[in-house]
């Protein structure tokens, strides 16, 4: 209590510093004429009774300063002091402030860029009401080799209407929708969302309402959501859009909400339509996983209870549904499945901006060392003059740490330049539009700031500061910084920079060396002059369709036939094709594989699953994919011919090891005696397909993944998909093709729009963008890592050797070699960076590991890389080294011993 | 040394508060007087480090000042004890001397051995 009170006035006292002052010099003045008169009556001269009562004070000026120390809060008081003084001390040599200024800038600055990335994706919790308890739930089978994969719908009601653990669960999946009416017809991405959605999450509406339960059932589902950016770039933000029909796929839906800007999940939608399904719809059975969840817990209910929960009740279906045997659930905090696979990269490259800054740090140590070097006899005698070290050790700091902040406020303008930056040039990181340079990323910046004020200016300050009063003040100025102490702490710094860019530009080496790797992976097609898009069939192509048809509806295949046909005709085309799936696109079809010949498996966990494709026209051919053995299909392979299938090389080599698959029949299902009685419609037949040809295989799911076995089929053969991509191989440049394709299909069904219209290069660009802006990043890092330690190195070779001229210019003048001097120099400095280079090098043993999930198909211990790093940092060294070197020796040794 | 020093600040602001309370208003060098005759030779005090400790005391609301006239006429800073000084004055004083009667104990003890 009585500390605060003391606290407080003395607060108050920096304000009224020049009164206190001037009141305690007039008590001072009272206080020896008090003594003065006292001693005068004992009898003393008057120049006596003055000199005693001064020397009885101790001093006037000490006990002034006594009393100031008291009267001030002491760090305020000699901040402010030590404050002036250091910006006087700038002031006077603005050229070193500048480089340590703009050193710490570029250090913290990139720091402080890649901060607020990794607060904005990792840290910064979800925009939704208590988002700590929002969980992704899912369904995993390890049996079948997945862990967190979707779910069925009816998996999803169960959960959902029996679970006790969980104050609200829904379920969501992508959808597209093609909007029409008096405007051109335009695709867009919607979200299905059970109609409990908005409530797990806690969002309301800026519009309207979100959806009822009501709307969750077919035939009155028709209601929409739409986004605040839709609604504001497609209906002017009109206040009257509540109720206004739109035209989607076809069918009449009212918009029953807007929601607000700050609300995202997952992706950038344009609407959300209620999750509702036709009754006997073949999508909402137990067959078809493809609905993700997010649920709530409730308080109190843990994680694993939760697990043990919904685990009992997906034991219960499978005991009912033998196809959702070995089937579990599980769950993770939302924030984890949104920003789990960049989470591993960010955090690596906020380690290498730490390297970075580390070295920056390491820079401006040197260089203060340098200056206080030729300080050290100010400092001596100020401590002669009886500074304490302490107070010393707070006059550098505060020097310091001045430097580290003006350096922390020029990062500002980095950061905010890095931070809008990354919102046009990153892709792939979820939420990276939504980082900001906010309050949390301004105090790490001062936080930053004031570490590195600390670090880079303690080393310096303790050496400095150190009382070595007769030493310093008998060698003068120039000799001084040469004494071990500063030899030996110059030493360690050459040491830590060489280890720390060792570190970093082994990681960019490994970094480099992956994605060259994976830029060199044979993706199995050829991307180049291939134009891509796709089409969404809206349900009247398929009235009409029963589950037991084996084969489309004629009106699906027929536009197909007829876009193909159309498109093919068109001058500067090659080939089209159509596929279920693009390679590198995502959203791939697995299916059961059965052989005709072979016996059926013991479970139907132990069928074969591959990846499955349908085609239509020309694909293999517009796609680049080459065949290896037999066919490709052909006009011929129709509804009324036999069924034909093509394999790809792993498919054939993984199922057919040392035989000749062509000819052989195959089916795309489980073994009839496997299906549980009563699952295939009545008069349903599985049909078997023969292997007409085996095709190189393509990969599919990403280059960094080995390639699955995949199936392809002719459209007209098999399932259909109502949205299908079309691949257009051109002769001329393939964008330049897009308004007469567009043309050709809006003459075929006006309220068709296409989309996602891309060129194969384009879609294999973006597959790889993730880890091509690890690499650049990586690299930049890396390089800025090198170029410090250059300089830094530089700088302290230049300091130590321009201390020694005079010694230098004596050997010169006795004889000795310029060259044998330089090699003197560059070796002992080699000496220290092949040290540095070994602490590094176990330093980087320990920590590449960490990165071993963000390289392709190489180890995080690579000797190249390892070797390679080493050598580029010699060679870097060498030449820092050897550059101020060569000037020291080529001094005139007149010039040299004159200058003493 | 600096624990020395240490001790003696302590002391230094209990004597100072003792020697308001016995004197009743003083100025420092009134203060600075009084301990040094009260302590004989044991102390060499610099009468200069008064000002701090009376400073302190005033900052944590122990003592209060204010300018009068002296008996010889002349213009000095005058400090009292305010009633938390008072206080504190009998609860050091009563700890201090137990502090010193056990400390003496103690190193009785040590001859005695």
């Amino acid at each position: 209590m009585r500390s605060v009170l003391s606290w407080f006035s003395k607060l108050a006292g920096i304000f009224s510093a020049h009164r206190a002052e001037q009141s305690f010099d007039e008590e001072l003045q009272s206080h020896l004429e008090l003594h003065i008169a006292d001693n005068l009556r004992r009898g003393m001269t008057p120049e006596e009774a003055r000199r005693v009562a001064l020397l009885k004070l101790g001093g006037r000026d000490a006990t002034k300063e006594a009393y100031r120390d008291q009267r001030r809060l002491p760090i305020v008081g000699t901040f402010l002091q030590d404050a002036r003084f250091a910006l006087r001390t700038m002031r006077r040599s603005p050229g070193l402030t500048a480089v340590a200024v703009l050193t710490l800038a570029l250090g913290i600055g990139v720091n402080t860029a890649m901060f607020s990335i990794v607060y904005g994706v990792l840290l910064a919790p979800l925009p939704y009401h208590d988002p700590d308890a929002l969980m992704s739930v899912y369904s995993s089978s390890p049996r079948r080799g997945y862990t967190a994969g979707p779910t069925s719908p009816p998996d999803f009601r169960e959960m959902r209407d029996r679970n006790r653990t969980l104050a609200s669960l829904s379920a969501y999946f992508n959808s597209a929708v093609n909007l029409s009416g008096d405007f051109q017809a335009e695709r867009l991405s919607g979200l299905v969302v059970s109609t409990e959605f908005f409530d797990t999450l806690g969002v309301r509406p800026l519009l309207g309402r979100t959806f009822r339960t009501s709307e969750g059932v077919w035939g009155s589902h028709r209601a929409v959501v739409l986004s605040e950016s839709f609604w504001r770039s497609r209906f002017a933000a009109r206040p009257d859009i509540l109720g206004a029909v739109l035209r989607l796929d076809g069918e009449s839906w009212t918009v029953i909400g807007v929601m607000p800007a700050s609300f995202y999940f997952r992706g950038e939608y344009q609407l959300w339509q209620p999750m509702a399904f036709r009754p006997g719809d073949v999508m909402d059975s137990h067959n078809n996983a493809f609905v993700r969840m997010v649920g709530r817990r409730k308080p109190g209910a843990s994680r694993q209870q939760a697990r043990t929960d919904l685990n009992a009740i997906m034991q219960d279906i499978a005991a009912r549904h033998s196809e959702n045997k070995g089937i579990g659930a599980g769950l993770m905090p939302l924030l984890e499945q949104v920003v789990g696979d960049v989470r591993r990269p960010l955090w690596v490259l906020l380690a290498a901006v730490g390297f970075v800054l580390l070295i920056c740090c390491v820079n401006l140590s040197s260089l203060l060392l340098s200056r206080d070097a030729a300080r050290k006899r100010e400092f001596a005698l100020r401590a002669a003059l009886g500074a304490s070290r302490g107070r010393l050790l707070r006059q550098f700091l505060t020097e310091n740490l001045l430097l580290a902040l003006l350096g922390g406020g020029a990062s500002l303008g980095l950061a905010y330049l890095a931070v809008a930056k990354a919102h046009t040039l990153v892709v792939g990181v979820p939420r990276i539009q939504h980082v900001t340079v906010n309050t949390a990323v301004l105090l790490f910046a001062l936080a930053a700031s004031i570490g590195a004020g600390v670090l880079s200016g303690l080393l310096p300050c303790l050496w400095s500061s150190r009382p070595d009063l007769m030493g310093a003040l008998r060698e003068g100025r120039s000799a001084s910084s040469n004494s071990r102490g500063g030899a030996r702490l110059r030493g360690v710094l050459i040491l830590t920079e060489v280890a720390l860019a060792f570190v970093l530009t082994i990681a960019a080496g490994l970094m480099m060396q992956s994605f060259s790797r994976l830029l060199h992976v044979n993706s199995g097609f050829d991307p180049h002059n291939v134009l891509t898009f796709s089409v969404s069939l809206p349900d009247s192509y398929i009235e009409g369709v029963k589950a037991s048809d084996i084969t489309p509806p004629p009106r699906l295949t027929a536009f197909y036939d007829g876009l193909v046909a159309r498109i093919a005709r068109l001058p500067g085309v090659a080939s089209v094709g159509v596929t279920s799936g693009l390679p590198l696109a995502g959203g791939n079809w697995i299916k059961f594989l059965s052989f005709d010949d072979r016996p059926a498996p013991a479970s139907i966990d132990a069928v074969a699953r591959v990846l499955f494709h349908s085609t239509e026209g020309d694909f293999f051919r517009a796609m680049g994919i080459t065949l290896r053995k037999g066919r490709f299909f052909e006009a011929g392979d129709n509804v009324a011919a036999a069924p034909v299938v093509i394999l790809n090389a792993a498919a054939a080599r993984r199922y057919y090891p040392g035989e000749d698959p062509i000819g052989k029949l195959v089916f795309l299902a489980p073994p009839e005696q496997l299906l549980p009685p009563g699952e295939l419609p009545a008069g349903f037949y599985i049909p078997r397909a023969r292997i007409v040809g085996i095709v190189n295989d393509v990969h599919y799911e990403g280059l960094q993944d080995p390639p699955d076995p995949e199936v392809y089929a002719p459209l007209a053969q098999s399932d259909f998909f109502s949205t299908m991509s079309v691949a257009v191989r051109t002769l001329v440049p393939s964008t330049s093709l897009i308004p007469a394709i567009r043309a050709e299909v809006s003459d075929m069904d006006r309220e068709l729009p296409i989309a996602k219209v891309a060129t194969m290069d384009e879609l294999a660009g973006s597959s790889v963008a993730l880890p091509r802006l690890h690499t650049i990043l990586l690299a930049i890092f890396g390089a800025l890592a090198l170029g410090l330690a250059a300089v830094g190195l530089y700088g302290v070779i230049a300091q130590s050797v321009a201390q020694r001229r005079h010694e230098v210019g004596v050997r010169i003048a006795l004889g000795a070699r310029p060259r044998a001097i330089v090699w003197g120099i560059v070796a002992r400095a080699m000496t220290l960076v092949a040290a540095g280079l070994l602490i590094g090098c176990g330093l980087a043993l320990a920590l590449t590991r960490l990165m071993s999930t963000l390289l392709f198909e190489v180890a995080p211990v690579d000797a190249p890389t390892f070797v390679g790093s080493a050598g580029l940092l010699l060679a870097t060294s060498a030449l820092a080294s050897y550059l101020p070197a060569r000037r020291a020796a080529s001094v005139d040794p007149i010039v040299a011993l004159r200058c003493e | 040394m600096e624990q020395k020093t240490e001790i003696f600040q302590g002391t230094l602001t209990l004597m100072t508060l003792k020697t308001l309370a016995a004197l009743g208003p003083t100025h420092g060098y009134g203060v600075a007087r009084r301990i040094e005759e009260i302590s004989g030779d044991a102390f060499s005090l610099n009468y200069g480090t008064v000002y701090p400790a009376l400073l302190k005391l005033e900052q944590e609301g122990f003592v209060a000042s204010e300018w009068g006239v002296s008996d010889n006429n002349r213009k000095a800073k005058y400090y009292r004890l305010t009633a938390a000084g008072r206080k504190r004055v009998n609860k050091e004083a009563a700890a201090w001397t137990q502090t010193t009667a056990i400390l003496a104990r103690f190193l009785d003890m040590e001859e005695a051995k």
